[in-house]
């Protein structure tokens, strides 16, 4: 696609569901919005994940733009142009091991002062609601409002949705450099051309820090791997999206993972299963850090798959057709960078949401387009968020 | 010819073949299978789909949105038709395991029930070796034998109950030089093919389907699983992919019915498991395979009803043309099927003549009583684990489509990794056979052993392949080889 425009008012970087979810929240505030992908639209790490939201894997402050996001994906299911597959199924936290259950007891009482609606429930409770489910787990703690979506659609819902508000959505187009004049943001260079613009969005994932322009913000982003199973579909078994406890644990140790003896926590795996529409079980998850290798390994797909096997034993029994890998853009402290660059007027970060994009995508959508319309967010102290919390 | 559906099992029906005039079918010991609950006649050895295939039963499942009937389609484990539930396991290639005394075999509602009752039961095993090759047809048995004889420690992993690929069904003498099996039937060759394996003591694994392949430090990891359940992880500093291709499909209205089949899936029923595929036949494709199989389908008792041939030309060699024409049967060039009959099976085709635009003549349409049509429109690489490897590949129509790109050795742009065979470019068995040693001797060269014997071996193979490829036939496979051996030298 050719770039007919010179100027634009808002330029997204990144076509991932982040990127897309801020054109589509922009485009609708009747701003002139231009996004560029370098290749197609949820080619990182948005075509690359399980598409999870669920609240009672968060604490604050995170947890708060969780709930406004799953909020909005109830909305967005009537209003967003492409069916994305919003499954209201719920999710399982669940306990294999004593150690778990006092943790799950923990998180529920402080879950429930933030008004999450979470059950915790039994053995033999438990597996008359899931049946599927192993003997082995103890209990696990249920949130019914955790959702399930389709990323990929979802991506697209955002994008064609964006398109309709006359966003212009570009694919294959690089944006090489932001260029910056007088502390203010002049306009970007892509590989078909250049744009005036008012105001730049990076929401290039774990590749935002490879844009020129941005080198002294020195972007706390690392590329971050995660592997993920995908098997034959078989009959919807209609579970609730089955989280592992030690997820809890996985999620957020990139610093300090290797403390651990056990190898699969040292690898941050810990199991994470779910079913798509059309019958396929994903089953994940593992977090490391391989610079920009998309491939999956053999070390890790062994420890996810024995570990699966735990939470639903039948798996060993359906075949595996695929596994994938995606790259998420790890940010060094676990929190997502939203907000404008303090130093440089007009340049927003959406990016460093780890394994959490699909969890914060329209929250982070809104988020921004707020700021950029209106100056100021709905949500409070948005600023803990900002760029502006690394520099020493 | 009777079949049965789902509803119909238990009629007794027996299209095992019992006279040939080439083949002599030994069946095993009885064994007796339960489909639905009903008891169905057996033999060991017989893969589940061919037994089914014999009793009639020719619905192996039903499409997931649709319900539309499916059935036996490739038979050699590649396009997933047959997909049954066996033992209480949900989507079982039912075309590539074998029968047991007992089984049960029971049609999937939708997409596979899982399974309830799971003893969890699964075994793990490793091997090492120098080379792994994954396929045991002309290509990856010509491989394992040239690199075992120069001293490399050999596996060969094959996914199918019986390894040598798609020669163990060749009923055709071979054509080229005498030293390379000229006049020598297809499933001969594989016999002495088969019997050089098992006099080098090469390890071999059948029944073992290659999932993945891995790097592992300097090495190659390959995770394979055996017979549905073992788990093998395969250790090795050089592979050859030596996988085949898979049967191409035709567009045309009820092309899914059962009925509706690859020629060569045909052949492995009738030539294999000794299986009338049907009454009445109908051939699409006048290439070599189409015109072979057609021949073949005569001396099972099948009755061809024709051949034909979108293309203005016959495109297979003449000699076989000429048998066909002096057996009475009509080979119709530029014409092409239009549609299947049939609900739950064909019970006939429409075909009809196409102009020079390749667009159907109005008022040309003939209907064919026939309760069979094969498919022999071509093949395509069967590259996936190569892609899965990650070796850079391109899309090159000479050589059949997505091919892993390769240079004049044969060897893939990751390091150790190679390719012989149908996999490296659409061509024919011999030229298969040559590509094997040729990628066999390479790998024995990169270990080491017996450098100058091996390096001897290459360059003979080299001519021979030249030899074999010099006839106006192979000129397309040459442009698209050319075109592959440019991509890999610009491949960084």
């Amino acid at each position: 696609m050719t770039i007919d425009e010179k100027y634009v008012d808002t330029v997204v970087v990144g076509g991932g569901v982040i990127g897309c979810s801020i054109a589509y929240y922009l485009a609708k505030e009747g701003i002139s919005v231009a996004l560029f992908e370098k290749y197609e639209l949820a080619s990182g790490a948005s075509g690359a994940n399980q598409g999870v939201a669920a609240a009672q894997l968060y604490d604050p402050p995170l947890l708060e733009l969780v709930l406004e996001s799953i909020k909005l994906y109830n909305e967005l299911e009537r209003t967003l142009p492409i069916d994305f597959e919003l499954d209201k199924c719920g999710s399982i936290i669940c306990a294999i091991e004593e150690r778990h259950w006092n943790i799950l007891e923990e998180r529920a009482n402080t879950l429930r002062k933030f008004n999450v609606n979470v059950e915790l429930i039994e053995g033999a409770e438990l597996r008359e609601m899931e049946p599927s489910l192993s003997t082995e787990i103890l209990g696990a703690s249920l949130c019914s409002e955790d959702i399930l979506v389709n990323p990929f659609k979802l991506t697209y819902a955002f994008a064609n949705a964006a398109r309709r508000f006359g966003a212009n959505i570009n694919t294959y187009c690089t944006v090489r450099r932001v260029v910056v004049k007088d502390g203010e943001v002049e306009s970007i260079i892509t590989d078909k051309g250049q744009i005036k613009t008012d105001h730049v969005v990076i929401s290039a994932g774990a590749w935002s820090t490879l844009i020129e322009g941005l080198e002294e913000l020195k972007l706390p982003i690392s590329p971050q791997r995660g592997q993920v199973f995908v098997t034959e579909p078989i009959r919807p078994l209609r579970f609730r999206i089955i989280l592992d406890a030690d997820y809890l644990v996985t999620a957020t140790t990139t610093s300090h993972a290797e403390r651990f003896e056990d190898l699969r926590l040292k690898r941050r795996i810990a199991a994470a299963l779910s079913q798509t529409r059309s019958g396929n079980i994903l089953i994940g998850s593992s977090r490391d850090l391989a610079g920009y290798d998309k491939r999956t390994t053999i070390l890790d797909l062994k420890i996810i798959a024995t570990r699966a096997l735990k939470f639903l034993p039948f798996l060993s029994r359906i075949n595996v057709i695929r596994t994938f890998a995606g790259l998420r853009p790890y940010s060094h402290d676990d929190l997502p960078i939203l907000g404008e660059v303090p130093s440089i007027k007009g340049l927003f970060i959406a990016t460093g949401h780890c394994g959490n994009g699909i969890a914060l995508a329209p929250v982070t959508g809104k988020i921004i387009a707020d700021l950029i319309t209106k100056g100021e967010s709905s949500i409070k102290n948005i600023d803990r968020f900002s760029v502006s919390r690394f520099k020493a | 010819m009777r079949y049965t559906i789902e509803g119909e099992i238990g009629v007794s029906l027996d299209f095992r073949i019992t006279e040939h005039p080439i083949l002599e079918f030994k069946r095993g010991r009885p064994v007796r299978i339960y489909v639905n609950g009903k008891e169905v006649k057996a033999h060991e050895g017989e893969t589940i789909a061919a037994a089914l295939y014999a009793s009639g039963i020719k619905v192996y499942s039903r499409s997931a949105k649709y319900g539309r009937p499916r059935g036996f389609f490739c038979g050699i484990g590649k396009c997933s038709s047959c997909l049954m539930r066996v033992d209480g396991v949900p989507h079982v290639r039912t075309c590539i395991t074998p029968v047991k005394d007992g089984m049960k075999i029971e049609y999937e509602e939708y997409r596979g029930q899982p399974p309830v009752e799971c003893e969890f039961e699964f075994e793990e095993g490793r091997v090492d070796a120098d080379l792994v090759i994954v396929g045991g047809g002309p290509a990856g048995l010509s491989a394992a034998i040239t690199a075992a004889k120069l001293g490399v420690d050999v596996l060969l992993v094959d996914e199918n109950p019986k390894i040598g690929g798609q020669l163990i069904k060749q009923t055709h003498k071979f054509f080229g030089a005498k030293s390379n099996y000229a006049g020598v039937r297809g499933f001969e060759i594989a016999n002495i093919l088969l019997r050089e394996l098992e006099e080098e003591k090469i390890k071999s694994l059948s029944s073992t389907s290659v999932l993945g392949i891995f790097e592992e430090g300097r090495k190659h990891k390959l995770v394979a699983v055996q017979d549905n359940r073992k788990f093998i992880e395969i250790s090795s500093n050089a592979i050859i992919v030596a996988t085949g291709a898979s049967e191409n499909y035709l567009l045309f209205p009820n092309n899914d019915l059962p009925g509706v089949y690859g020629a060569g899936g045909v052949q492995t029923l009738m030539n294999v498991y000794g299986i009338k595929p049907g009454n009445d036949a109908l051939m699409i494709g006048a290439g070599n395979v189409g015109l072979i199989v057609s021949y073949q389908l005569l001396q099972a008792g099948v009755n061809v009803k024709g051949v034909v041939e979108v293309m203005p030309k016959i495109g297979g060699y003449l000699v076989h043309a000429s048998k066909l024409r002096r057996m009475g049967i009509p080979i119709l060039t530029r014409h092409t099927i239009k549609e299947a009959i049939g609900k739950e099976h064909v019970e006939g085709a429409i075909i009809a003549e196409v102009d020079e635009r390749g667009q159907f003549k109005e008022g040309s349409e003939k209907y064919i009583d026939v309760d069979l049509i094969c498919l022999a429109v071509g093949l395509t690489p069967s590259s996936e684990l190569l892609f899965q490897a990650g070796c850079k590949y391109a899309y090159i129509p000479e050589l059949g489509g997505q091919v892993a790109i390769h240079n004049e050795d044969l060897e893939t742009t990751i390091e150790g990794i190679y390719v012989a065979g149908d996999v490296s470019g659409i061509e024919e068995a011999s030229t298969a056979m040559m590509e094997g040693r040729i990628a066999g001797a390479n790998v024995a060269i990169k270990c080491g052993a017996s450098v100058s014997k091996a390096e001897e071996i290459r360059e003979e193979s080299f001519k021979h392949l030249e030899a074999l490829r010099a006839s106006p036939f192979s000129e397309k496979v040459l442009k698209g080889k050319e075109k592959v051996y440019e991509l890999w030298r610009e491949r960084k």
